[in-house]
């Protein structure tokens, strides 16, 4: 699973070009967890990221990791819950150097991508979750001027709405 | 709901999930009252004599809490963030106690006084008050 997550970049961590859709990963009473489903794959990448490190040496990262988002579910997303990486955050694990990245809209809706183990005091020198936090770091660009220019919405309910069709199928990283 | 997030969910020990909620609620209160009293998490730090960033990792809701630590926020913002059953349960009784005393009052009470429970203020006509 590694290798085949890692060839989507090349070595220098430049993003490619991603083709997608936004996924409901998860719903809870305050909060929903959506999810990026990209093309050719048969899981979103936060059911990737669950599959690679479940049952791993980070099993214990990845209990705290779901006791947070259970209680995100419940509560709701509050600003400063999240560990700020750059342009996007990560869910925090105490001192465990497992990154599961995401992007916070607003207290009822955060995006969750995948993420990766940081092996060093910069995540750009880590290369087993700078990818992933880059790739996030795309999504969150074309997913933020999606909204700006009103492609994308939400309803009271937390349920995104294509305000244009396709909305929800994505396409972001180095296209041109 | 994602089958493999609630199998994972399925497995989370009772102490994992009590000490996260646990946690969630101090920090929930530390940021109401904040927003509250509109104290920036930086002057709160300042007042604790600790760094930003600090006091910051401890509203992610993954932190443990020392009684310490409690203790010198409620001390700096000069406000009770926990509490337990027992204790909640004397001040509502205590609070109760004023309450019917306040009730009885009211009952002989000169007609020109007006009283409120629910601020806790007793308005008194000037000239009432100066008789």
């Amino acid at each position: 699973m590694t290798f085949y997550r890692l060839t989507n970049f090349n070595l220098n961590f430049k993003v490619k070009c991603y083709k997608g859709k936004l996924v409901k990963w998860i719903e809870g009473d305050v909060m929903t967890a959506y999810s990026i489903l990209l093309e050719g794959e048969e899981e979103c990448e936060a059911e990737n990221f669950y599959l690679k490190y479940e049952d791993s040496v980070f099993a214990e990262d990845i209990d705290l990791i779901t006791a947070m988002i259970n209680e995100f579910l419940k509560r709701g997303a509050r600003e400063g819950r999240f560990r700020p990486e750059g342009a996007v955050h990560a869910i925090p694990t105490g001192g465990s150097a497992l990154r599961f990245y995401c992007v916070r809209m607003n207290k009822n809706m955060v995006v969750f991508g995948s993420g990766g183990v940081k092996t060093s005091q910069k995540s750009q020198d880590s290369p087993d979750c700078e990818p992933y936090r880059l790739f996030m770091v795309s999504f969150a660009k074309e997913f933020q001027r999606k909204i700006m220019e009103n492609e994308l919405r939400w309803d009271s309910a937390n349920k995104l709405i294509e305000v244009v069709n396709n909305a929800l199928y994505f396409e972001f990283g180095n296209c041109e | 709901m994602s089958e493999r997030f609630k199998k994972v969910s399925d497995r989370l020990s009772p102490e994992l999930k009590q000490r996260v909620s646990k946690s969630f609620d101090i920090s929930d209160q530390i940021l109401d009252i904040l927003e509250k009293k509109r104290i920036t998490q930086k002057q709160l730090a300042d007042k604790l004599g600790k760094s930003e960033s600090e006091v910051s990792k401890w509203m992610k809701g993954d932190h443990n809490f020392t009684i310490d630590t409690i203790v010198k926020i409620e001390i700096a913002l000069e406000e009770k963030i926990i509490d337990t059953p027992n204790n909640y349960q004397k001040e509502r009784l205590a609070s109760e106690d004023t309450k019917d005393q306040f009730e009885k009052w009211d009952k002989y009470k000169p007609a020109s006084f007006k009283t409120s429970y629910l601020n806790n203020t007793i308005e008194i006509p000037v000239k009432t008050a100066i008789l």
